[in-house]
């Protein structure tokens, strides 16, 4: 029992250590995500939450990942980073990223820009508004 | 490790973030080390530029041509009432190179025919067309900044002059609104403490009693930065400086700086024929474009903050600002409406608040830019058929990396336009490549250093003025002469 715990401790920790590696290989790639042409005009997003998260990102986020791309900080929209793990990464700032507490950003809104980020890492754009 | 299996039907369902957090174990500390990656760090020199219009990359319908090559400097184009361009050459570029500042006709065929030039006292900032006169921002490095007026004989009057623009930052803008000239005149200092970064940029031994100036009066905290001495040959001797003071002065506990007129970080305004220079607008650092928009209000981008200096401020964004007319808009504690006292510099505390008191809660910004992307010229789509009728474009010049700060990927380098109602900023005009950068860095012939952009008079074309190639060198900013060029994007089936 003692022996076959250890045992499974041992494979968990090479596990999650080879994890670790492949994500930080993907975490330290450079942006290789194609240049697509910039937009010929005016799009919204399909829902209101997307819609929201991207004027939310534009305020709070853009300055630091221009476009979701590296800046000041990492590119974030090159790798399959899971909501979840943006989510976390904006309330706790993990690095030298400052954090954003619930009085910057409610709990929906960090949702929202997640949502978002996820949705331009698919290189999803919007949709063309008619005038 | 057991709490780790023991828990571990809870960490399945978190395993994400737990390899998140494993992840950035492993790495902790890396992003101190991660070098500079910016857009003028180049492995080789550049002996020439490039030019191929076909190297960039614009909406779908729309086309880029070449107007005019080979100029030196260039930060700005107006028009007359024909539609004829006119360019500006700046005659100063940071890196200390001071030239004759110029005014030119851009012919047809590319070539220039000079109007006027100027005394050596660049940088020209900005120029702008109204009623048979041209209005320039001379930026005034050497002798304070002027507003000079300039007629089509190239007879030139100087409406102010004595412009505090012997620092960082020079007089900027200008726009012309209701009769009056108003421009931009841009900060001493980076973040109020004049420092070893401006003995860098070369003023701090020309002007050591330099410093910013504040429009109206402000209680300071006696805050002191030690530096050693660059003014005496010593190597022991530490200077000693507080903020709002010139090198190697403090301030006193209580102590109220007096506001004056003309002042750092301010909009100020002239009547169009000259006459008493008023306050607009202060508390801004590099006010640097300017534009009035379709509905008449005028918008400012910001330069804001650098990672230099005694006080280094990280990771503010530049801004995009509308005017609002006697309102403090938060140099040199916020950037927009975000205290910079709260904002770590990694591997240092947050910069100590310089004032006392707040005039009030610096106003919302209309959008916020990339940090370091040099945020510049703006101008307004007015026509339908162009597009995006409405909207601002900016020319964003690009980081000066690591001189400003560090940067993982070159940031700017292209023309965004803005959404100011939503704040939302999208890319307009980006050089062809996977990367983000200048031409010389992808090895390209597209866009280098965007500054400006302007809107001919019918709005059918926007006009870019790309001031040329500038490297970051060991020894600071090394800009290239001749190497600017003026872009025309038009759209093909309007
Ligand atoms: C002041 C600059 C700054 C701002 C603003 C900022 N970030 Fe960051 N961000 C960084 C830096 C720097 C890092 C790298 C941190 C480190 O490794 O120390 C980072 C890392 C990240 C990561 C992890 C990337 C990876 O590959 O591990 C995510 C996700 C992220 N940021 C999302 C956001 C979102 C979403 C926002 C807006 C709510 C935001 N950031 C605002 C600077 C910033």
């Amino acid at each position: 029992m003692e022996s076959n715990e250890a045992g499974s401790i041992r494979r968990t920790g090479i596990i999650f250590l080879l994890l670790c590696i492949l994500f930080l290989g993907v975490r330290m790639s450079s942006c290789s995500a194609p240049k697509t042409a910039p937009l010929a005009q005016v799009v919204e997003m399909p829902t209101e939450s997307l819609q929201q998260g991207r004027v939310l990102f534009n305020e709070y986020c853009a300055s630091c990942h221009p476009g979701g791309m590296a800046g000041v900080g990492l590119a974030i929209i090159n790798k399959p980073l899971p909501e979840d793990v943006i989510e976390f990464q904006i309330r706790n700032g993990i690095g030298v990223m400052p954090a954003f507490n619930d009085k910057m950003l409610s709990d929906e809104e960090v949702e929202n820009i997640a949502e978002y980020l996820v949705y331009l890492r698919k290189g999803k754009k919007g949709e063309k508004v008619e005038h | 490790m057991t709490t780790f299996l023991v828990n571990s039907n809870l960490m399945k369902g978190h395993l994400n973030i737990i390899l998140f957090l494993g992840i950035l174990f492993l790495v902790s500390g890396c992003y101190r080390i991660m070098s500079s990656d910016g857009g003028g760090q180049l492995s080789y020199d550049p002996d020439r530029r490039n030019i191929d219009p076909a190297d960039v990359l614009l909406p779908e319908g729309y086309e880029i041509e070449v107007v005019a090559r080979d100029l030196t400097f260039p930060t700005a184009v107006t028009f007359d009432e024909q539609g004829t361009p006119y360019v500006i050459e700046a005659g100063y570029s940071y890196g200390e190179v001071f030239l004759e500042p110029k005014l030119l006709r851009v012919e047809p065929d590319g070539s220039r025919t000079t109007i006027f030039t100027g005394e050596i006292n660049g940088p020209w900032n900005g120029v702008t067309y109204y009623n048979e006169h041209f209005f320039i921002s001379e930026g005034g490095e050497l002798k304070g900044g002027k507003i000079l007026k300039v007629n089509k004989e190239g007879e030139a009057e100087v409406l102010v002059d004595g412009l505090p623009s012997l620092g960082d930052h020079h007089t900027n803008g200008p726009v012309i609104k209701e009769g009056y000239v108003y421009f931009g005149q841009g900060t001493a200092t980076n973040s109020g403490v004049v420092g070893l970064d401006n003995a860098e940029f070369g003023w701090l031994y020309r002007y050591e009693d330099f410093h910013d100036i504040p429009c109206k009066d402000i209680l300071v905290n006696p805050l002191t930065f030690e530096t050693e001495n660059v003014l005496t040959d010593a190597s022991d001797d530490i200077a000693v400086t507080g903020p709002f003071s010139p090198y190697n002065k403090t301030v006193e506990p209580n102590q109220v700086i007096e506001g004056a007129l003309p002042c750092t970080g301010a909009i100020m305004r002239i009547p169009v024929d000259g006459g008493d220079l008023e306050l607009v607008a202060w508390g801004f650092r590099n006010p640097y474009g300017m534009a009035v928009a379709p509905d008449g209000e005028i918008y400012i981008t910001q330069n804001s903050y650098d990672v230099r200096g005694s006080r280094p401020v990280w990771g503010t964004g530049d801004l995009l600002w509308k005017l609002e007319k006697n309102r403090w808009y938060g140099w040199p504690d916020y950037n927009g409406s975000h205290k910079i006292t709260n904002l770590e510099v990694p591997g240092k505390d947050s910069p100590a608040p310089v004032m006392a008191q707040y005039p009030e809660e610096p106003p919302h910004p209309v959008a916020t830019f990339g940090v370091h992307s040099s945020s510049n010229g703006i101008s307004f789509s007015t026509n339908k058929n162009f597009g995006f009728n409405g909207q601002a474009f900016v020319a964003q010049f690009g980081d000066m990396a690591p001189g400003v700060g560090k940067v993982l990927a070159p940031v700017g380098f292209k023309v965004v336009r803005v959404d100011v109602d939503s704040g939302i900023v999208e890319e307009f005009a980006v050089n062809k490549a996977v990367k983000n950068g200048p031409a010389t860095w992808l090895k390209s012939g597209g866009l280098e250093r965007p500054v400006s952009v302007s809107f001919n008079p019918s709005g059918d074309a926007l006009y870019i003025v790309d001031f040329g190639i500038m490297t970051m060198t060991d020894k600071g900013p090394n800009p290239m002469k001749k190497s600017g060029v003026i872009w025309k994007v038009t759209k093909q089936d309007q």
